[in-house]
């Protein structure tokens, strides 16, 4: 009675209502012995009452209660102490009465639950306070300490409760009641497992094994691992273990089982996400190249899926849990998703690393082939990370274009179509096209010099990515020829168009890096920035063959609209006619005592074609006609009997000692011109200025001969284009210079000579304004040249800051200045302080070297139409802002497609206008006066 | 490389062709859109006094002008503005040409409707005078020239006409009355252009 009072004083009122419905189970103590069946009082009588009674009358329920009470009172367990009670002997009345419950199913089953409820009272009352560790969450250091306290705990009641019955499975003989003892014995285990399942915190009992087995498989790698080894053999050896003796103790404690798998799978799938695939055995191979993949499979195929045969085994008593073939092979592309997925985690560093880390891109795709569905991840994370590490203001253009190259390499590693490509570049094309230098980086490399050990000569980095010029210098100019791919049918190549390409998708025809770079930017703007670029190599190129700006001429017209490179191609056939013009209208005059060399004559043949003879008389001489008509055979095609220059590359040659340019100033000049037509050359700085006097005759004779040479075609030089290498003089010292601007040489020439300047007083010295009126030429040409020399210490200024120059013969006459070209004292100079002291510092390169006009100068140029069509779009609408898609700029560009400038440039105009008082600002809004 | 510019200016046919596609671009084919650049860059480049004029928005085939009235006139010294809107087949077609400041004039009606031959549309049994030859500048010359001399023969004002040959200070007292300058006009809430 007192185990039902107890309950239900616990019931609450849900349980009661549950209750009402499924009485709870009313179990009974046993029939204490105080009151003993006492038999029959032996009496002196016979009995009162009829004849023939058999005696005693026990009915078959009187029996029944009184086995019931035996065996309970043997098997039931002591109230008050734990684990206290005696081994109690088994009489055979225990014996008789358990055979006789055990004869009906339903009895044992009777038995069993209030055995199961007998055990159940005590296991909560003296076990479970013991386990009250379970009740917090369990720190990973008494994981196991814990674990097997409670092992050991639950082992020991378990043994506790089936002493009784175990006791009796001994003493009995009869193999039926055998059988039933031993499913009694089995069944009450069963239900102490459940209870024991059921009184502890399963979620945090099963992470607390996993967490112990992945600690145990994870130190067994480290103590059994030897990566050197390892990576020697190519294979990796590295065993998994846990403690067996564990797992065996927590199956027979009743939590193994589900449970148990479930930990130990937990762990498992820890051990493949981290432990294992981080290991320095399947690290990126750098030094050989090759993806660790296979290596990850032979691995978990010959060491983890037998250890986790092994140890299931264990763990759920099962001698045999095959694991079938597919879950092995689950097993695997687990760890290769793990490793690919780690991978990619770094995979901006990869791509920047390309091509050293070509290893890791084979494992991502290994794990591609293994996942196709991570594709999409793959690409997000680089997206990602490629928008927090490189697209920001503080990567260069040059960085982005090389990483641009890279990823174009590397994704086509991983997917040869491409599609994977598309989708990761297009964040990087998108945020390329906005930045503005990009067009001009691009073309820049197209022409920059790759040293053999693919490094850059001569070229800033800022300005020119390095990769783009090896891949131009490495791309083949047929790349278009196998454009109709799918239409040659022995193509073992051919793959079907991939499924998970965008609807934008479109196989490509070339598909190398260069196609990807110019695919960048719309076409023509392109073309038109490397016309730009082109134009500006084609005046400073040294080879006189062009070589490699007639490579890439041909390269973009294999790769872009050959028509629309008709500027380029002009451009292009301007240098080189302006070669063989040089040739013919200035022979260098006694030069050639040794035989022409076939270069030689192949410029001097002319365009319209020449014969034999005639082309020979020039050679005579130097050459027998033997010789000379073999050279002409290697540079020249027949055509009806005449001759037509080649336009092949020729044999490189030795170089010849160069003429000395200018040796003596007077007699030889060597002066080359180089035609251009002005149409298709972009637009260049036109400033006029005085040549020194050799100068003007040598161009006046070249207009003449060119006039006669090209049907009165006249010409217009550009001096401020022309390059000069000249030799100074002075009384303590000899300077070369090579490929001055020619103002500069105009203004050393000015300053050297100054018989102009007799009707001053002070015969030696010169100022700038001076300059600027003996020479016409413009202010800011003459400060260059001034700044220039001054640099040099070819001029001095006599009287510090005086703005007087003069030379400087002698280096001792030369008195310490503080600098050169801050020292201006006139009004106008004043007004060009700042600029200069700019021109100072960067100046003079810079100067000498823009010979496109600068956008700047074009706005200057151009600063009068473009405020006549502000003024009159003011005067002809409402006010207006300068930004924002209807304002002053957007219409500038809209109505006038020269205008190619932003907004600070028309800010610019229209402070000019603001200060002739044509245009007023209110607030943001600009209008007419 | 002289008239560099020149070569400049002619050479955007492309770009307006290109740009078609570019949303701030309104519809019209090429031709107009070239044609009209080409006019604008005339206008800037050499502009005539007293005239001028300038595309209203991104939209290139609407433009607004302003006019200053010709001097020994009723409408010396005065401003008026108008908009021209050119058709998409322009300059086969006149432009739509509207006096935006209120006009008192024989040729021009109460909402600026003018009455110009070269404002209709020529040709063959047509009555009007429009040929392809003729451009934004001339146009807006001829309208000019109209302020000063009316074609009284077909008036649009009625009382104007009669008034333009009896009395010419009442007439100027009525062009004066009804003249708004565009600095009056926006105080009064009118639109100076499309």
């Amino acid at each position: 009675m007192a185990a039902t009072a107890f309950r239900t004083h616990h019931l609450s009122r849900q349980d009661r209502i549950i209750a009402s419905v499924f009485p709870p189970p009313n179990f009974t103590t046993p029939t204490p012995e105080t009151t003993p069946n006492i038999g029959l009082l032996a009496s002196p009588g016979r009995p009162f009452g009829g004849f023939n009674v058999t005696l005693p009358v026990v009915d078959d329920a009187i029996r029944f209660n009184r086995a019931w009470s035996t065996v309970t009172r043997f098997l039931s367990l002591p109230i008050h102490g734990a684990f206290e009670k005696e081994r109690q002997h088994v009489s055979p009345d225990i014996e008789d009465a358990m055979s006789q419950l055990c004869q009906h199913p339903r009895v044992r089953d009777d038995l069993l639950a209030w055995y199961a409820n007998e055990t159940g009272v005590h296991f909560s009352k003296y076990v479970l306070p013991k386990l009250s560790s379970w009740e917090l969450p369990v720190p990973r250091s008494e994981a196991h300490s814990l674990l097997a306290k409670t092992i050991g705990l639950l082992g020991e009641a378990q043994e506790y409760y089936l002493r009784e019955p175990s006791a009796l499975l001994e003493k009995t003989s009869d193999p039926s009641r055998d059988a039933a003892y031993q499913d009694f014995q089995i069944r009450t285990i069963e239900g102490l497992h459940v209870r024991v399942r059921q009184s502890l915190p399963l979620p945090r009992l099963q992470d607390t094994m996993a967490s112990l087995f992945y600690q145990q498989m994870k130190d067994s790698l480290r103590e059994n691992g030897n990566p050197e080894l390892c990576l020697n053999r190519k294979e990796c050896q590295c065993s998994l273990d846990v403690e067996l003796l564990l797992l065996v103790q927590l199956h027979e404690t009743g939590l193994g089982g589900a449970l148990g798998e479930r930990a130990f799978a937990q762990a498992v799938h820890s051990i493949l996400k981290k432990a294992a695939i981080e290991r320095r055995c399947f690290q990126v191979d750098w030094s050989e190249q090759t993806t660790v993949m296979p290596m990850l499979r032979s691995w978990i195929e010959t060491y983890v899926t037998p250890f986790v045969n092994r140890s299931l085994a264990a763990l759920t008593g099962n001698c045999a849990p095959k694991m079938s073939e597919m879950d092995a092979a689950r097993f695997a592309s687990i760890a290769v998703a793990n490793l690919g997925r780690r991978r990619t985690a770094a995979i901006f560093d990869y791509v920047k690393s390309w091509p050293a880390s070509t290893s890791a891109f084979l494992d991502i795709q290994e794990y591609l082939a293994c996942m196709p569905h991570d594709k999409v991840h793959v690409c997000d994370s680089f997206i990602k990370q490629a928008k927090t590490r490189l697209l920001h203001a503080g990567a260069s253009t040059t960085e982005i274009l090389s990483i641009y190259a890279n990823v174009i390499h590397s994704f086509r590693l991983l997917d040869a179509r491409g599609v994977l490509l598309e989708k990761v570049a297009h964040p990087l094309r998108s945020y390329l096209r906005g930045r503005d230098d990009t067009v001009a980086i691009i073309a820049a490399s197209f022409l920059a010099d790759v040293g053999p050990d693919g490094h850059l000569i001569n070229a800033d980095s800022e300005e020119v990515c390095a990769d783009i010029s090896n891949e131009v210098a490495n791309s083949a100019l047929n790349a278009m020829d196998n454009e109709h791919k799918t239409l040659r049918y022995d193509d073992m190549n051919w793959v079907p168009d991939p499924i998970d390409a965008g609807p934008d998708f479109k196989a490509s025809k070339s598909e190398d890096v260069l196609a990807y770079v110019l695919g960048l930017f719309d076409p023509e703007d392109f073309i038109k920035e490397v016309t730009t670029v082109l134009a500006q190599h084609l005046l400073q190129a040294s080879d006189p063959e062009y070589v490699k700006e007639i490579r890439l001429v041909e390269l973009f017209k294999s790769r872009l609209d050959a028509t629309k490179l008709q500027a380029a191609e002009v451009m292009l056939k301007d240098v080189h006619d302006s070669v063989n013009l040089n040739k013919r209208i200035n022979p260098a005059k006694g030069a050639h005592t040794e035989p022409p060399t076939p270069r030689e004559i192949q410029a001097g043949i002319p365009d319209e074609g020449t014969t034999l003879q005639s082309l020979y008389t020039r050679y005579q001489g130097r050459i027998k006609p033997a010789q000379f008509h073999a050279a002409l055979k290697l540079v020249a095609i027949k055509r009806q009997d005449l001759y037509f220059a080649k336009r092949t590359r020729l044999p490189p040659e030795t170089p010849r000692t160069p003429i000395p340019a200018a040796t003596t100033s007077n007699d030889r000049l060597d002066f080359r011109v180089q035609v251009l037509s002005s149409f298709f050359w972009p637009q260049m700085r036109a400033n006029d200025f005085a040549l020194p006097p050799d100068f003007q005759e040598r161009e006046q004779g070249f207009r003449q001969a060119f006039a006669r040479l090209r049907n009165q075609r006249k010409l217009h030089f550009r001096h401020a284009l022309a390059r000069v290498d000249m030799k100074l003089e002075l009384e303590d010292r000899t300077i070369e210079e090579k490929d001055v601007p020619v103002w500069r040489a105009s203004v050393i020439n000015a300053l050297a000579a100054p018989d102009w300047e007799a009707d001053h007083d002070d015969s030696s010295e010169t100022t700038a304004e001076r300059l600027m009126s003996h020479l016409e030429m413009d202010e800011e040409l003459v400060l260059d040249a001034l700044a220039f020399w001054a640099a040099e210490r070819i001029i001095y200024q006599p009287l510090p800051n005086s703005g007087h120059y003069a030379i400087l013969e002698r280096l001792d006459m030369d008195v310490p200045t503080p600098h050169p070209t801050s020292t201006h004292p006139t009004e106008s100079q004043q007004r060009h302080k700042s600029q200069q002291h700019q021109d100072a510092t960067a100046g003079p390169a810079m100067l000498s070297s823009a010979l496109i006009t600068s956008q700047t100068s074009l706005l200057h140029d151009n600063a009068p139409m473009f405020q006549a069509f502000i003024a009159n779009m003011l005067r002809n609408g409402a006010a207006k802002e300068v930004g924002g898609m209807m304002g002053i700029t957007g219409m500038l560009r809209m109505v006038l497609p020269a205008f190619t400038f932003g907004e600070a440039e028309t800010a610019w105009l229209l402070e000019g206008m603001e200060g002739r008082g044509e245009v007023r600002r209110s607030g943001e809004a600009w209008s007419v006066v | 490389m002289a008239n560099s510019f020149g070569t400049m200016a002619t050479a955007p046919s492309s770009h307006g062709a290109k740009n078609t596609s570019n949303p701030t671009r309104p519809t019209g084919n090429g031709n107009v859109v070239k044609r009209l650049q080409s006019e604008l860059m005339t206008l800037m480049t050499s502009p005539t006094p007293g005239l001028s004029a300038f595309p209203s928005n991104t939209d290139i085939t609407k433009w607004n002008a302003t006019v200053t009235g010709p001097t020994d006139t009723p409408y010396a010294d005065l401003t008026f503005k108008l908009t021209l809107a050119y058709p998409s087949n322009y300059p086969y077609a006149p432009p739509e040409v509207l006096f935006k400041t209120p006009v008192y004039h024989p040729n021009v009606d109460m909402s600026g409707r003018i009455c110009l031959d070269i404002l209709k549309p020529g040709g063959q049994g047509k009555e009007g005078a429009w040929s392809a030859v003729l451009n934004t500048s001339s146009v807006l010359l001829s309208i000019q020239s109209l302020l000063g001399e009316p074609n009284n023969a077909s008036p649009l004002n009625g009382e104007a006409a009669l008034l333009w040959d009896r009395d010419q200070a009442e007439y100027k007292k009525k062009v004066l009355a009804r003249h708004q300058e565009p600095a009056e006009m926006e105080e009064n809430g009118l639109s100076t252009g499309f």
